[in-house]
């Protein structure tokens, strides 16, 4: 049975600074939870910020609030990012690299290897929720 | 905040990003190499050791480094790169074509 270990949360701006912020609140996870490897925090990290920079970069300055639930449990990490706007217009099952010298296109893609990765649409004002699980290995 | 330092070993400009390589600094390690191009020096080493997170944009800007500098006539390379840049470089499969060296000499010497 898993058990909940920690959990926090932050309401950001979509600007740089949530960037830093982003990085902080997850550094503030591996306080809450000494345990949990350097592989899964690298990769649990690396996928929760992909998809951090992808609400600020769709954001287009439009000064969008949005949210960051980090929450740790003894099987697992996730993450939930819900923030107003679009949809994002793809498959959201699958998500593949772009071709080799493409300069652009693997946040998502890379987020999913890193972690697994599902995307929701709702119709509410929060609008979209991206989750982040990052199955851990020891 | 990144800071980029910058230097010029023979005919290559070696950077050294400090900090985090991601959706907020790499534009200005895009910047750092086209300026480098378009001022002829086209061999380009990004020496990752004191980068502590590099995101895709990160992998993105040396990227586009890597095409800006071939097309010139010189190349990109990078060098010593921590744990969490190379998970980066092997979830994407990069790391044939960014293949990370383990010196800045070596990447400056490599064929």
């Amino acid at each position: 049975m898993s058990t909940a270990l920690a959990h926090l949360r932050a309401e950001l701006r979509s600007d740089s600074a949530a960037l830093d912020e982003t990085h902080r609140l997850i550094a503030e996870l591996w306080g809450e939870v000494p345990l949990v490897s350097d592989r899964d925090r690298v990769l649990f990290s690396l996928a929760v910020a992909e998809i951090a920079a992808n609400v600020i970069e769709h954001a287009h300055g439009e000064g969008w609030l949005w949210e960051l639930d980090l929450s740790a449990w003894s099987d697992r990490l996730e993450a939930s990012i819900r923030h107003p706007g679009p949809t994002v217009e793809q498959g959201f099952d699958t998500w593949e690299m772009p071709e080799e010298l493409a300069d652009s296109g693997r946040g998502l893609a890379l987020a999913n290897s890193a972690s697994s990765l599902r995307y929701f649409h709702t119709t509410d004002p929060e609008g979209n929720e991206w989750l982040v699980v990052r199955v851990l290995t020891s | 905040m990144t800071s980029f330092a910058t230097e010029t070993i023979g005919t290559t400009l070696v950077v050294r990003p400090l900090g985090r390589l991601d959706l907020v600094s790499a534009p200005q390690l895009r910047d750092i190499i086209a300026s480098s191009v378009a001022n002829g020096i086209v061999g380009v080493v990004v020496d990752l050791h004191g980068v502590d997170f590099m995101d895709s944009s990160g992998l993105g800007a040396m990227i586009n480094g890597l095409k800006a500098t071939r097309q010139a006539g010189g190349n990109l390379r990078i060098a010593r790169p921590a744990q969490q840049a190379l998970v980066v470089l092997d979830l994407t499969m990069m790391q044939q074509i960014l293949h990370p060296y383990a010196s800045v000499e070596e990447a400056i010497a490599a064929p």
